[in-house]
């Protein structure tokens, strides 16, 4: 076992239910190590705590979808959702474009929902998110979904599928000379604002006409965000950098932070203020 | 001569060597990647330095036997996605690597080396499928690992997954 590397064991973990890695994570230092370095498997236990989320891209009208699914077609997603042995991303990272339609089932509840952009007259563009909640509901024999509505009309900064399949927008609260705040809404979390998130960034990344550098933060349109109890996970592309962020007080973590942000990158949960300057990533890695 | 008879020499780390067909030794895309670099050249051996020869014979008797199914996508998200569905393992695949541990792990680092991601998949499963349902006493004495947890540190580990034992 000693020779296998980490790398490996992780692997082997993912094929675990979420007992045995629990079991996994008390025979020693270097499996509980690897337990608690990984976000996957801690994904993995994040699910089975909270239920199981997969989501389907559907393009508006184009598939085999129409945008509102009919009964049968919920039924059979929830059935394809439920198992968690079964449960395994379907997609890496995706953004959704305006009018597709992304689906997702958490236990009981089936969420879709669709980002659009509509041009409105002398106006511009408008932007909203559209969310419709499904609910199973059994009466006697007759099952039925019970639909509910939501748009949220502010711009998403992004509407996003993290890699384990979670539904994710963000919003970007409030933006100033040098900071910024998003809001980051997991939707399998009963649209609670899970953490925000605050930016900074200091006069290195600014333009050369001396206006704040925003495209720095603009590829942020990947980023995963999960939260197991306590937890946080941020990963944060800016298309060459990844930064993994753990706020502290997760049940298996240990206290990590890490980014490779030009500058540094200031990160709240929501009843503990906590500051970061972080390291580099290289650092941060060896520091490991 | 057909294309697909077409043969290539491995050498092992223990020298020595063995003449394969080339569409069993492109199961390996480390392999398929080095007969792509090194071209046409006839009666080249392509060294394996990480592969013993026993090791070898055995990982051959699995890629033979899968030789033409299509090959996985190199780097394909989808690919990935799928092959994690399930901890299941083909028929064969289960014979074939009822093996002891040592070649057990063996094999893993050795599909791992030569990157054959479905013959990495069969191993690791195989690992979960032991570990299945076993106390942590029960999975060090399987791997013949010690407990290297302070009586703190366990009492602390402990307190952590209580959430988890219903």
């Amino acid at each position: 076992m000693n020779r296998i590397a980490d790398e490996l064991i992780d692997t082997t973990f993912l094929f675990l239910d979420p007992s045995s890695i629990i079991s996994c994570a008390q025979v020693c230092q270097r499996f509980n190590q690897i337990i608690t370095k990984s976000s996957r498997v801690q994904l993995r236990l994040h699910r089975y705590l909270h239920g199981c989320a997969q989501l389907d891209r559907v393009n508006g009208g184009a598939t085999s979808y129409s945008s509102t699914p009919s009964h049968d077609e919920l039924t059979n997603l929830k059935q394809q959702e439920t198992n968690f042995a079964l449960f395994t991303p379907r997609h890496g990272t995706l953004s959704i474009g305006s009018d597709e339609w992304i689906h997702a089932a958490y236990g009981q509840r089936i969420i879709t929902s669709r980002a659009k952009a509509l041009p409105v007259l002398d106006q511009g563009v408008s932007k909203w998110v559209q969310i419709v909640e499904y609910t199973e509901k059994v009466d006697g024999d007759r099952k039925t979904w019970v639909k509910k509505e939501h748009m949220w009309d502010f711009e998403p900064l992004i509407t996003s599928v993290d890699l384990e399949g979670d539904l994710v927008i963000a919003e970007e609260v409030y933006r100033g000379e040098d900071r910024s705040m998003i809001k980051v809404f997991s939707l399998s979390g009963n649209n609670i604002p899970c953490c925000e998130i605050h930016l900074q960034w200091s006069g290195q990344s600014k333009n050369l006409d001396g206006s704040p550098r925003y495209t720095t933060f603009g590829p942020l349109t990947t980023f995963i965000v999960m939260a197991p109890p306590n937890m946080n996970i941020f990963s944060l592309f800016d298309g060459t950098q990844l930064a993994v962020i753990t706020i502290p007080g997760g049940i298996l973590s240990r206290h990590v932070v890490q980014c490779v942000w030009p500058n540094y990158i200031v990160i709240s949960s929501p009843t503990t203020w906590t500051w970061y300057v972080t390291p580099p990533l290289s650092n941060f890695w060896k520091t490991r | 001569m057909s294309d697909n008879k077409q043969k290539v020499i491995l050498q092992t780390s223990d020298d020595e060597q063995f003449t394969v067909e080339k569409i069993v030794a492109e199961r390996s895309a480390m392999i398929k990647s080095m007969m792509e670099d090194l071209g046409e050249q006839e009666g080249q051996a392509i060294p394996l330095p990480n592969v013993s020869s026993s090791v070898l014979t055995k990982i051959l008797e699995y890629c033979d036997h899968h030789k033409n199914e299509p090959l996985p996508a190199a780097d394909s998200s989808d690919a990935d996605d799928s092959r994690r569905k399930t901890s299941e393992i083909g028929e064969w695949d289960a014979r074939w690597i009822q093996v002891d541990q040592e070649m057990l792990f063996e094999i893993i680092l050795a599909a791992n080396y030569l990157d054959i991601k479905p013959l990495l998949d069969v191993g690791c499963k195989t690992v979960a499928n032991m570990i299945k349902g076993k106390t942590p006493e029960e999975i060090r004495k399987l791997f013949n690992i010690t407990n290297d947890f302070t009586p703190e540190e366990e009492e602390q580990i402990r307190k952590e997954n209580e959430w988890a034992e219903e």
